[in-house]
């Protein structure tokens, strides 16, 4: 069976005017399906930036990226956009949910974007409930609190059942007690079979992981 | 001082920004600009050009007292005064026959100083002769275009010897821009016939160099009087009492008036995208102000780039209105026609600088007005709130209410609602496009109404106007004609009337216009003058006016209104009826015979027929035949046209109108569409994360931009009942304006008018450019960048 992500040396550059930043420098590493996988590092190490690449947000400058067997890096940007919603569940840094859709619709969108078949609502609010948001489905983004945000982006990701989700951070604004309960979901949804890649500089979440792989300056050093 | 500069830096910075705005100030100020400085030119041409041509007053007199009118104009203070003579024949061409002035040929300089030799040769020995026309004279079949050289003509003259006739060959053709003794053309002979001499009228034209042209016709009339003069007119060329240059500036609002309020547009870009872009910097504006910066700070921040670009806009547009307005004035005003060409080489096109600066000023005034707005919402920013959203901040919590179908759609309608500064901008801008579609389509609507009048309700198949070639007729002119006309069977009814014209002050401040004074001397009032109201007038002191008149003047049944005379002087009318006709469109004024307010007896020489003929009759045949056949030896037909011609005519002008007003409609779009594009740019960079995560979750650019649509179309049905409201006030300001040059027919409010096809071309139009300001923003849209912060 294939492997849920392979990179093979990839390399990202950024260009600000005319500086070149070498931000990923010759990664490779796979991870195998169905598991539960971190990505470590300080802050600036490139992170954030191997979760784009994975989503196929963002295209490597160099190297391939697989994901489920597919070659993400080098297909359009089109075909991407359909391929990720139904193959990617993605949580970003800074939650970013959709200022104007209440929690509950917010988890609603992804499945509606991934054709996700049955009651939508129904999955939605037993999501919402499972993070500890019973209640407040009907607020708006700007009406929850930040680690309440991040719980309703968790949802979101994994509402429609993606085989792989990407979280960026996913604990970092939680209270022990919603930590608790999104790693709990984290893993639950890596033991279904499917795979969770997730990037975070918190040592329990670190110490929960199936597999790390730790980055430092655009390098994998250790696997 | 350090905020200021960096709201300066935001010019070059946001160059997208600056660049819509300033495409929206030079197109609004230019097309303003360019409007009002050709009016202002054709004004000042056809001033200057009566001016070089006629002077500054003018008395019409018989041959024999043209040395008297000379020396009393003199006495009077003129500088120069020069004389033309014209000796009033019967012209026949073809099988048309019309009353023509006939000059000398070495006269014709003298009273048209433009006046070119458009095709053939100059007439040189007996039996031939030049036809001179006037340039634009087209309209109502008074045009003499269709004579070509080698045409024969009949001359027909009337003098106290006995009749005089000739047969000439017309040689050349002349164009030029003056009227010759009142009439749009004259026929041109080397020399005048020995027994026409002393039988002519003589314009005598003064020029002052001091005083003032009116004060001074006053006295003028008085002497002449005195002296036992006859005036058979009195003619003062002042730029406020050119009837000419009234009919044209008025004519002119039709254009200006819908295009001024494009003016409005220069306001809603800086208030919509500044207000924008005030939220989407709510955190940093909200962090500046926890640091201690002043609202008058921030509001510099706000407002100066704004007005910066709108500053570079105006001079921008100044200096093409400097460079090109000419040339632009040329290819749509002056086109290929010579004369007008003639005019404007020889009078000059004046780049008036009062009317560069008050376009400038009125779009900086309003870039200004509109850089208040984000100014507004700056300084009510809620610091500790904006410091603890981490998304972009509502302004207000839209309703929770869940929409059928997709949520995208259902969280752009929310978007909308939540954000009033948006919708606010782009129901202006669409009620400002509808307005304008909607106001021109109500305005054409008038003019089809008049015509629909013209012919279904009007009874009047022909109009014929005569006159007396011999100065005491035996029988009075309007006699003569009313036995001809009265006897035929196939009349149903006439009315025989007779009128004089003169500019006149309205009452309550209306302005000027040029007024018809009629009489109604024989047959039925009702043909050509139906009543709407009241009664016609029985005795001096009282007046039957056009319902139009009233309505342009508000007043009714009973009113006194108060107008100058074409005696001199004064005179109050009590109305007493409601007409209804188009005639002088609209302007004129029914009074008894006895009413003492004509300069001549009421048709001793001069009078004219409305005839309804019965049905089945051919006008175009009856009208032939009323011009030739019957009509006394001194007596002949001056202007005769049936209903067909009338409309004809106002079908050409309707059309000319649609033609400028699909292009007024064309940049109104053109305006609206960069303000609604400008909007949506600053809004899709202010929600670019938005943007950027449903596209990481897969969603295509074609939702987000669905997403602009649906809100496009919701600011347009919110815009409808604007729209409405600024179409018909717009559409009864122009009405107004051109009343003078149309007739006053007021605009009626109909629903019917948002929907015309001006509005969907112009709307398609301006949806397209502002999607396309979305789509290109969207395409610059880098995913891994809006997403990491
Ligand atoms: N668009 C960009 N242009 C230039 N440099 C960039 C861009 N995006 C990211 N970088 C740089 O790439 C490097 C890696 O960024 P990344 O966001 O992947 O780090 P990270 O490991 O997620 O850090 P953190 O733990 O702070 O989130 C950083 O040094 C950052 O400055
Ligand atoms: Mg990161």
């Amino acid at each position: 069976m294939t492997a849920a992500l392979e990179f093979d040396n990839v390399w990202k550059t950024y260009k600000t005017g005319k500086i070149e930043e070498e931000v990923l420098r010759g990664v490779s590493f796979t991870v195998e399906r169905g598991t539960f996988t971190a990505i470590v590092g300080p802050s600036g190490s490139g992170k954030s930036t191997i979760i784009f690449l994975a989503a196929g947000i963002d295209t490597p400058t160099k190297g391939t990226v697989r994901v489920l067997g597919e070659e993400i890096s080098g297909k359009g940007e089109s075909w991407r956009r359909k391929w990720r919603r139904r193959n990617i569940g993605i949580v970003f840094q800074f939650f970013h949910l959709v200022p104007t859709l209440t929690a509950l619709e917010n988890v609603i969108l992804s499945m509606e974007l991934a054709g996700t078949p049955g009651d939508r609502k129904a999955r939605a609010r037993e999501l919402l409930e499972f993070v500890g948001l019973g209640g407040k489905e009907d607020k708006y983004p700007s009406e929850l609190s930040g680690g309440e945000q991040q719980r309703v982006a968790l949802a979101r990701a994994l509402a429609h059942n993606p085989p792989l989700v990407l979280a960026d951070e996913p604990t970092a604004n939680l209270d022990y007690e919603n930590k608790v309960r999104v790693v709990k979901l984290l893993r639950e949804a890596a033991s279904e079979g499917r795979t969770v890649v997730f990037a975070t500089h918190d040592p329990e979440l670190v110490q929960g992981a199936d597999r790390i792989i730790r980055v430092l300056d655009g390098r994998v050093v250790e696997e | 001082m350090n905020i200021a500069r960096a709201g300066l830096r935001l010019v070059y910075k946001k160059k997208l920004e600056t660049i819509v705005l300033i495409i929206l100030v030079v197109l609004v100020v230019f097309q303003h600009g360019f409007l009002e400085l050709t009016r202002y030119n054709v004004g000042y041409h056809i001033y200057g050009q009566l001016r070089d041509e006629m002077g500054d007053l003018a008395l019409i007199v018989p041959e024999a007292k043209a040395g008297e009118a000379a020396s009393l104009l003199e006495d009077l203070g003129a500088s120069r005064v020069e004389a033309s003579t014209f000796y009033l024949v019967k012209l026949s061409i073809g099988n048309k026959t019309m009353l023509a002035p006939l000059i000398a040929l070495d006269e014709l300089g003298r009273f048209s100083a433009v006046a070119a030799l458009k095709a053939g040769s100059p007439p040189q020995g007996p039996g031939e002769a030049g036809i001179y026309t006037v340039v634009a004279s087209g309209a109502r079949g008074m045009s003499l275009d269709w004579v070509e050289p080698g045409m024969e003509a009949v001359i027909q003259a009337y003098t106290p010897r006995g009749p005089l006739s000739m047969s000439v060959n017309i040689t050349g053709v002349y164009k030029g821009f003056s009227w010759a003794a009142g009439y749009p053309y004259a026929i041109v002979l080397p020399s005048i016939p020995e027994a026409l001499v002393g039988q002519g009228v003589v314009v005598v034209s003064a020029w002052l160099d001091t005083g003032d042209p009116e004060a001074t016709a006053e006295r003028l009339a008085s002497l002449a009087k005195e002296r036992g003069i006859p005036v058979y007119g009195l003619l003062v060329n002042t730029p406020e009492r050119n009837p000419i240059i009234m009919l044209v500036k008025s004519a002119f609002n039709l254009l200006s008036i819908p295009a001024s309020i494009m003016l409005a547009f220069a306001f809603i870009l800086p208030a919509a995208a500044g207000t924008v872009s005030v939220f989407r910097d709510l955190r940093s504006l909200a962090v500046l102000r926890a640091m201690g910066a002043s609202i008058a700070e921030l509001s510099l921040y706000y407002t100066l780039p704004w007005l910066a670009r709108g500053l570079i806009g105006s001079i921008i547009a100044a200096v093409l209105l400097a460079l090109y307005s000419d040339d632009i004035y040329f290819k749509v005003f002056v086109g290929d026609s010579d004369i007008a060409r003639a005019m404007a080489e020889a009078y000059g096109f004046k780049l008036d600088p009062a009317t560069l600066l008050r376009a400038s000023i009125i779009a900086l005034a309003m870039v200004l007005a509109g850089g208040l707005v984000p100014l507004a919402a700056a300084s009510r920013v809620r610091v500790v709130e904006a410091l603890r959203s981490g998304e972009l901040p509502l302004a207000w919590i839209p309703p929770r209410i869940p929409l059928p179908g997709p949520l995208q759609l259902r969280s752009s309608l929310r978007d909308l609602a939540a954000r009033w500064w948006k919708l606010a901008g782009m129901v202006l801008a669409l009620g400002l496009l509808w307005g304008v579609s909607a106001a021109l389509e109500m305005e054409t609507g008038s003019l089809d109404s008049i015509i629909g009048f013209l012919e279904d309700e009007y009874p009047v198949d022909v109009y014929a106007g005569f006159i007396s070639l011999a100065p005491q007729p035996p029988e009075p002119v309007y006699s003569a004609i009313g036995e001809i006309v009265a006897g035929d069977p196939r009349v149903q009814g006439y009315t025989l009337y007779y009128s004089e014209s003169t500019v006149t002050d309205l009452p309550r401040g209306h302005g000027r216009v040029f007024m018809t004074y009629i009489t109604v001397l024989q047959g039925d009032p009702r043909v050509g003058f139906p009543l709407e109201e009241g009664r016609y007038p029985q005795q001096p002191g009282e007046a039957a006016i056009s319902k139009y008149m009233a309505a342009y003047l508000g007043v009714s049944l009973g009113d006194r209104i108060t107008l100058d005379s074409p005696v001199g002087g004064r005179v109050e009318l009590e109305v007493v009826g409601l007409s209804v006709s188009m005639l002088n469109n609209g302007f004129y004024v029914i009074v008894a015979p006895d009413s003492g307010i004509f300069q001549a007896e009421p048709g001793l020489r001069e009078a004219i027929v409305m005839i309804d003929l019965e049905d089945g009759v051919d006008p175009e045949g009856y009208a032939r035949e009323l011009k030739e056949a019957g009509l006394p030896p001194y007596i002949t037909a001056t202007q005769v046209f049936i209903r067909e011609d009338l409309v004809d005519s106002l079908r050409t002008m309707t059309s000319m109108v649609r033609v400028f007003y699909s292009g007024i409609a064309l940049l109104t779009a053109l305006a609206a569409g960069i303000a609604l594009g400008g909007i949506l740019m600053v809004d899709a960079s202010a929600r670019a994360r938005e943007h950027g995560v449903l596209l990481a979750m897969g969603s295509g650019r074609i939702h987000i931009l669905l997403g602009y649509l649906i809100q496009a179309l919701a600011s347009l049905a919110t815009a409808a009942p604007l729209a409405l409201a600024l179409g018909y006030v717009t559409a009864l300001a122009t009405a107004r304006g051109t009343a003078l040059a149309l007739g006053y027919v007021p605009p009626t409010p109909s629903v019917g008018a948002l929907a015309s096809s001006l509005l969907w071309g112009s709307l398609l139009v301006s949806l397209a450019i502002a999607l396309a300001a979305v789509v290109l923003h969207l395409r610059r849209l880098r995913l891994s960048e809006v997403l990491r912060e």
